[in-house]
């Protein structure tokens, strides 16, 4: 009994030594989210001065915090709470994921960070300063949110993010401006992508990876722009359109809804 | 026959923890620096934070106290000195860079050392990225971490604002910018860039590796550019960033010649100084030295040589081929060149020294 003891306090103190994420005041922590450039507030209904409470005893999800991983590829860890009531108490848990998961989905993935047997729970974000309030404690995660885009990567995850091919759609918008394909033009090979028309969407053009050049027989024809000349952009997709403009002899055709040059 | 109690056992165990496992632990947590408590003044994060800051703030800025402008400072890297340069070729350059890495400015090596962190960068690991930027790795002594750190180029290139523009090609096309974010390099493209930049090169040989770079041919310069993430400058572009804006264009001939706005008849200026400071032209010698990285031919938007400096060959997409601003410092005040509505589809004849070899210098463009 006497060494079982021994042997269960040796686990202890090993276990609480050796963690270095366990903690939300861990110094792991602060320094992997310093290179977060984009902090999302998931939980609406968030009051200032005043606990997340509702709904009671459910998870929550607070916040994703999108970083840079040591090869500057794109990670994000979702802050999620399980809010107190049926006489349990709040739980938070930080837990990885890739930046198109969705936080609602893996709630019950191993986690990075754990706080149990919580009553209070808020939390602000103000500028580059992220506040945690849980009880009496609060933890402060400074962000590093020059304007030159400084990307520092420190947590080597060990792999690199997936490659779009040249010519794949990274992003784009329908004729109604709802999101087909959300920008992820950083995974592009090299990062490089081309531009052209291929919606009637007002607010971004649609873009492909690689660099194209434009206005050549066989690509996508140079963007003249929807507000140059007065024309209805929801009637772009016509031979010889207006909005945009090939080099040599070739004519702009609308094909697939995209104008080129043939 | 060994016989050992159940009573041996235990004491063997405890033999062991108190002789390995204990001090151990005590070692770690009374003689490792440790990170997890809250009693330190700064924080590795905090001290992170600051070291970057002021290394950023350095890259950006350059040699702000003008310390190396007076020769006040020397590096290894960079073998001449102010003379013949403006010291804005200082900022966002990873030479100097490298020469802060190599802790060559006494002035400059407080930034190392926060608290009890002391920060440290080889020079050796930093490597170029798209646009001119550089990344290179960190190392703290004190805890033994090291990380990467990207710095991207914020001082090369000024944003084309959003608006509709018309090109004085083909039929006068309109055109706008609209959710197009259109970036336009200030400065030409130099020699080193094309030489050494993407070598991870970081040191100068002399003074001509600043110079534009002119000797290439277009295809060169292209590839240059898409290289670089960008493309070279459409010619439409460089008009809209140089032709003085006075709103919605009707046609070419209400914009202004010049592009700081005043319409002149032909013999009303004359090159003076003043004149040489909006287009360094042929004459302008006389009065002034044409400085690398000067700051003559400013357009509105903030990019230089807007006319006058080089002869400068641009991209043409609304017609085939390239096209040339032949308004440099080889044209008198009188030429017809020296006007931003004007473009030369060809590389014409034109009054040069003996010996000179003349072509055309370039820079790039990004489109977000």
């Amino acid at each position: 009994m006497y060494v079982y003891r021994l042997i269960c306090i040796l686990m202890i103190i090993c276990h609480s030594t050796f963690a270095s994420y366990k903690t939300l005041d861990s110094e792991g922590l602060k320094l992997r989210w310093f290179t977060a450039f984009k902090v999302k507030a998931l939980y609406e209904r968030v009051i200032p001065e005043s606990p997340i409470k509702n709904p009671k005893a459910t998870w929550v999800p607070v916040l994703e915090i999108y970083y840079h991983t040591k090869n500057f590829e794109e990670k994000k860890d979702c802050l999620i709470y399980f809010t107190p009531g049926n006489n349990k108490l709040g739980i938070i848990k930080v837990i990885e994921l890739k930046t198109n998961q969705k936080c609602k989905n893996h709630i019950f993935n191993s986690s990075l960070v754990m706080k149990k047997n919580i009553f209070n729970f808020n939390f602000r974000i103000e500028k580059n300063l992220l506040t945690l309030f849980s009880d009496d404690k609060s933890y402060q995660y400074k962000f590093n949110s020059d304007r030159t885009k400084l990307s520092l990567g420190i947590v080597d995850i060990g792999h690199n993010g997936l490659k779009l091919k040249k010519g794949e759609v990274c992003s784009f918008l329908d004729d109604d401006c709802k999101v087909v394909r959300s920008h992820t033009c950083r995974s592009c090979h090299d990062g490089l992508f081309t531009e052209l028309i291929g919606s009637a969407c007002l607010k971004a053009y649609k873009k492909v990876c690689g660099n194209i050049e434009c206005g050549v027989k066989g690509n996508p024809a140079c963007i003249r722009g929807f507000r140059a000349i007065s024309f209805d952009s929801m009637n772009y997709c016509i031979n010889d359109s207006p909005v945009a403009f090939c080099r040599d002899k070739s004519r702009v055709i609308c094909i697939n809804k995209e104008l080129v040059c043939r | 026959m060994l016989n050992i109690s159940r009573f041996s056992i235990s004491k063997i165990i405890v033999f062991l923890f108190v002789a390995i496992v204990l001090p151990v632990v005590i070692w770690y947590f009374f003689f490792i620096p440790e990170l997890n408590t809250q009693d330190q003044k700064h924080s590795i994060s905090s001290a992170t934070y600051k070291f970057i800051h002021d290394l950023e703030n350095r890259y950006r800025r350059g040699d702000f106290e003008g310390r190396w402008k007076s020769n006040k400072i020397l590096c290894s890297d960079i073998p001449f000195g102010s003379k013949g340069i403006n010291t804005n070729f200082l900022r966002c350059n990873p030479v100097f860079l490298g020469c802060v890495f190599n802790r060559e400015f006494k002035h400059i090596n407080p930034i190392y050392n926060i608290g009890e962190f002391k920060f440290k960068v080889e020079k050796n690991t930093m490597e170029s990225i798209k646009r001119g930027g550089v990344k290179f790795k960190v190392e703290e002594e004190l805890t033994k971490t090291s990380f990467w750190v990207k710095f991207e180029n914020s001082c090369r290139s000024v944003n084309l604002p959003e608006n509709k523009y018309l090109s004085t090609f083909g039929d006068e096309e309109p055109w706008d910018s609209y959710n197009r974010k259109i970036k336009i390099d200030k400065y030409y493209i130099t020699n080193w860039d094309i030489t050494n930049r993407y070598k991870n090169n970081f040191t100068y040989k002399s003074l001509d590796e600043l110079k534009p770079s002119i000797e290439i041919n277009t295809e060169l310069k292209k590839q240059f550019c898409k290289k670089e993430g960008g493309q070279l400058v459409s010619a439409h572009v460089f008009e809209a960033a140089t032709m003085f804006p006075i709103g919605n264009y009707i046609n070419k001939n209400i914009i202004p010649r010049y592009s700081w706005g005043k319409k002149s008849k032909k013999n009303e200026i004359k090159p003076t100084p003043e004149l040489c400071k909006k287009m360094y032209i042929k004459g302008c010698s006389e009065h002034v030295p044409l400085n690398l990285f000067q700051e003559n031919g400013v357009s509105w938007i903030g990019i230089y040589n807007a006319l006058g400096g080089e002869i400068e060959v641009f991209d043409n997409e609304f017609s085939k081929g390239e096209v040339y601003k032949l308004s440099s410092k080889y044209f008198s005040v009188e030429s017809k060149w020296h006007d931003t509505r004007v473009k030369s589809k060809k590389l014409i004849n034109f009054p040069r020294k003996r010996g000179e070899d003349i072509g055309a210098a370039f820079r790039c463009m990004f489109i977000d």
